[in-house]
């Protein structure tokens, strides 16, 4: 029983030799000729229908599951650019990977999770590890395609969720994501991993609180109309830099929401769920995050601090290696926020950063991630989705 | 009374306290708000000065390989890379130009995936009459199409090049450059490639980088031609040696000519005179002793070398003219081998097929250069050895080319030769000396002047041949002479 995977990646700005590169040095680095399953992570620079195709012919036609990040992150190198391309080959003869795709999560966010929900059932076995879900960052709500999801799924034990959702550089147009042939918007790849095998995960965090409590005094799904009785925009405005509305995706992440987290995971989460506000709407003055808000809601603005960040991957690793000891992970999947790349951390300290993570969970394990509008990652074995964090699992 | 106004007292005291609260929250807060638009602006200030960092150091390293490279496609190739990797545009193209045709040819590009559009920009050209060029021919540092421009000339390019906004910069001398480069995007994906704006710090990377390749083109330009014009004088220098040297051979050999002819004529009769006086002692002392009679034959044998020498410095100041008849090669050779007093331990073998052609040549001529051949031949072989005379029929080919032979009565497949070979088992000539050999005066011999061979050229060259030679150190020389067959 065994599980070969490696990673390759690329940065040629032709769609075609960027795939072809990628798939080719994950090959190699496997030590494979024909993988059973591929990773695919992406940035919107390319296009994406050529790009796909490329991997899908250089991998034999290998089934795929993926999306567009804000970068990618392989070992040793985080690139975010434009134009980078990470996959990862997996053959195993101890996993299996059966991939789906919902469309449609504009709208009715809670239909997806039932949908995706009935399609996995088919496939639900006492093996079943985990399932890796890729949803549209720019309209995505977690909380009703959670419920839904679970309510639907015809599973005794909850099925654990990891993720990280789709950006797109900063230009709130069009996220994609990607289910074999498919290059999809507004909709969910996802894959469920299987067979002999566990999962070693860290979640962590680098926010502080800033400046007093606020109170939500009007919202509605994960739209927030009011703060402290005025429009949410007009409660934050003084925060904010010139440009903002031009801006908004680089400007929002330096100032997130802090609400306190539930009593029964705050424990292993820390005092506060960080909350990225995703939009605005100029008209009505509200913002949207990625879950569900209620009125009299409480929360605190918060902001990043570099060196809880820096604590926080320290931590992070920690919770890992804890669980794993002396094993060897086979591959790792890494989610990070955008807001913890480029946009907050000069390169060398970036690159700094990702290696001696790397490093401390071990050498030479095959390594992919991508740069996020959210993160997707279980606490307390609650399924969760998380803002400004980075999330790890480590497949062992 | 008291308790009432303490109490009084005490409420104004904690609306007062209330109130400083409440200004010193709102002072906090406005220094957190202030802090927080600091800290957004210092991270957008972090990113772009990052951006800023690396393209100056890619730039940098950029300008050390270019200093590295001689090769100008390779100069660009690294160009475009830049171009697209580090300043993020998403196309570029360099055309070069045309002296003759006074078009700007394409020379590469980056950027075209699609395989319709690669067809179409791999056919591109500009003429230099191009009105919207003209700008840059009066010093302009460039010309900027912007996605919201309204120059029509400007705009009709537009779909020419496949891009929406573009900016050309000229490469090389200004007012005539040699090379262009264009670069810019297309209308799909606008917020991902870096924009085409007319103001300094949108063009701030691409003007650094035309700058660079500017003068790393005319640095280019100027060494080539350079290179060019050095290699010109280099052959025309080369030349002029050349004609000098044959200029000074020439004159060399005409007054050695003429030397030659006054010396052995004065010095011919002398010997003369001491030969008779020879012969008569030889005659009237016929019992006289025996060191008498040695002395004399040793005035006989140095009397004959001297004559030899003056044969050849006769021969040689004066070639006369062939007298060529039909005549056999067989008689030829072995007429030369009786004329020759062959050591013992020196082997001859002779092979000349029956039905070789007659040549057509002087005979008492080549009789002296086989001679001539074979003696050279015995001479190099001191300790013995074989030689062997071969003769086949042969056409003209460029054997060795030694002497640059272009002789037209020769040249051409259809006239037939005879060679004739004398090859020796010696010990060979050193290739320092192959192209002396046929020199005046050149010789490695202690005895002799140096003027056989060059007397055998004469003679060979004279009945409309040939000589040549190969030799092989350590294994011996073979000197072969080509003459036309009689009426081929």
């Amino acid at each position: 029983m065994s599980t070969k995977a490696g990673v390759g990646n690329s940065i040629n700005r032709n769609p075609v030799e960027a795939g072809k590169e990628a798939v080719a040095q994950a090959l190699e680095n496997a030590g494979i000729n024909k993988p059973d399953f591929l990773f695919v992570f992406a940035t919107v620079g390319y296009n994406q229908e050529v790009l796909l195709k490329s991997i899908r012919e250089a991998s034999f036609g290998a089934p795929l599951s993926g999306c567009s990040g804000e970068g990618i992150i392989t070992r040793g190198t985080a690139v975010e650019s434009n134009f980078c391309v990470a996959v990862m080959a997996i053959k195993s003869t101890e996993l299996r990977f059966d991939n789906y795709y919902v469309e449609d999560v504009k709208n009715e966010a809670g239909t997806a999770g039932e949908t995706l929900a009935k399609k996995i059932n088919k496939k639900l076995t006492a093996d079943n590890l985990a399932c890796f879900i890729f949803p549209d960052g720019l309209t995505f709500n977690f909380a009703p395609f959670l419920s839904m999801f679970e309510k639907s799924l015809q599973d005794k034990k909850p099925l654990l969720l990891f993720g990280g959702l789709a950006a797109d550089n900063c230009e709130s147009q069009q996220t994609f994501q990607y289910h074999n042939d498919l290059v999809l918007s507004e909709a969910v790849s996802c894959v469920l991993m299987s067979g002999i095998g566990n999962i070693a995960w860290g979640i962590t965090h680098g926010c502080i609180p800033v400046g007093t409590r606020r109170t939500i005094t009007k919202g509605s799904g994960n739209i927030i109309y009011e703060i402290d009785g005025m429009p949410a925009i007009d409660a934050l405005s003084d925060y904010f830099e010139d440009g903002w509305k031009t801006q908004w995706n680089k400007i929002s992440l330096n100032l997130c929401l802090g609400f306190k987290t539930p009593e029964n995971i705050k424990s292993n989460y820390g005092e506060y769920v960080v909350r990225y506000m995703m939009s605005k709407d100029g008209e009505n003055g509200s913002v949207k995050i990625q879950t569900d808000v209620v009125n009299g809601t409480e929360f605190w603005i918060v902001r990043r601090d570099k060196d809880l960040i820096k604590n926080g991957v320290r931590e992070l690793s920690r919770q890992i290696t804890e669980k794993i000891g002396d094993k060897k992970p086979k591959f790792v999947l890494h989610f990070d926020c955008v807001g913890r790349g480029k946009l907050v951390f000069r390169e060398r300290e970036k690159i700094k950063l990702i290696k001696t993570l790397q490093k401390d969970i071990g050498e030479d394990i095959p390594w992919i991630g991508f740069y996020t509008y959210g993160e997707i990652g279980p606490v307390a074995d609650s399924n969760f989705s998380h803002n400004l964090t980075a999330v790890v699992a480590a497949i062992y | 009374m008291a308790s009432g106004k303490n109490n009084t007292q005490s409420t104004s005291d904690q609306i007062q306290e209330l109130t400083r609260l409440k200004q010193e929250n709102k002072k906090l807060s406005d220094q957190v708000k202030r802090l927080i638009k600091a800290e957004t602006r210092l991270y957008i200030y972090q990113q772009e000065l990052d951006t800023q960092l690396n393209e100056y150091q890619k730039l940098y390293e950029l300008s050390k390989k270019f200093n590295e490279q001689f090769n100008l496609q390779k100069i660009f190739e690294y160009a475009l890379e830049y171009i697209i990797h580090v300043l993020e545009y998403e196309r570029v193209l360099f055309f070069r130009k045309s002296s003759e045709s006074g078009f700007f040819s394409l020379l590469a590009s980056d950027g075209y995936y699609d395989e319709k559009e690669k067809t179409i920009i791999s056919k591109i050209s500009i003429s230099s009459d191009e009105r919207f060029l003209f700008p840059l021919f009066n010093g302009t540092e460039y010309i900027i199409c912007t996605s919201y421009s309204d120059n029509r000339r400007l705009i009709r390019c537009r779909e020419k090049l496949l891009m929406n906004e573009y900016v050309i910069y000229p490469l090389g001398a200004r007012n005539w450059p040699a090379y262009l480069m264009v670069i810019g995007n297309s209308a799909g994906n606008a917020g991902i490639y870096r924009k085409i704006d007319d103001n300094e710090d949108a063009l701030l990377g691409s003007g650094n980088l035309a700058g660079l390749l500017s003068s790393v083109v005319e640095n280019h330009i100027y060494y080539s031609n350079m290179e060019k014009a050095y290699h010109q004088e280099m052959l025309a220098k080369e030349a002029l040696k050349s004609a000098q040297e044959e200029l000074i051979r020439k004159e060399k050999l005409f007054i050695l000519g003429q030397l030659a002819g006054f010396v052995g004529h004065e010095i011919r009769n002398p010997l003369g005179v001491i030969n008779n006086a020879v012969y008569y002692l030889k005659n009237i002392l016929p019992d006289t002793d025996d060191d008498v009679k040695e002395y004399l034959d040793i005035i006989k044998q140095e009397v004959q070398n001297s004559e030899r020498i003056i044969n050849d410095l006769m021969d040689f100041s004066r070639t006369k003219a062939p007298h060529s008849v039909q005549t056999s090669v067989p008689d030829l050779v072995s007429q030369c081998i009786n004329k020759i007093d062959l050591p013992r331990n020196i082997d001859i073998a002779i092979d000349i097929p029956d039905n070789l052609p007659f040549i057509f040549a002087d005979p008492f001529q080549i009789d002296q250069v086989l001679v001539n051949l074979v003696t050279n031949a015995v001479q190099a072989m001191p300790e013995g050895g074989l030689i062997c005379i071969n003769a086949r029929p042969s056409v003209y080919q460029d054997k060795n080319n030694n002497a640059g032979f272009t002789d037209e009565r020769i040249s051409g497949d259809s006239t037939q030769f005879v060679e004739i070979s004398v090859k020796d088992s010696g010990t060979g000539i050193n290739p320092e000396n192959m192209n002396n050999l046929f020199q005046p005066l050149f010789t490695t011999k202690t005895k002799g002047i140096g003027l056989g061979l060059v007397i055998c050229k004469n003679l060979v060259e004279a009945n409309n041949g040939r000589i040549f030679v190969i030799s092989e150190v350590g294994a011996g020389t073979t000197f072969s002479i080509e003459l036309p067959v009689a009426g081929g």
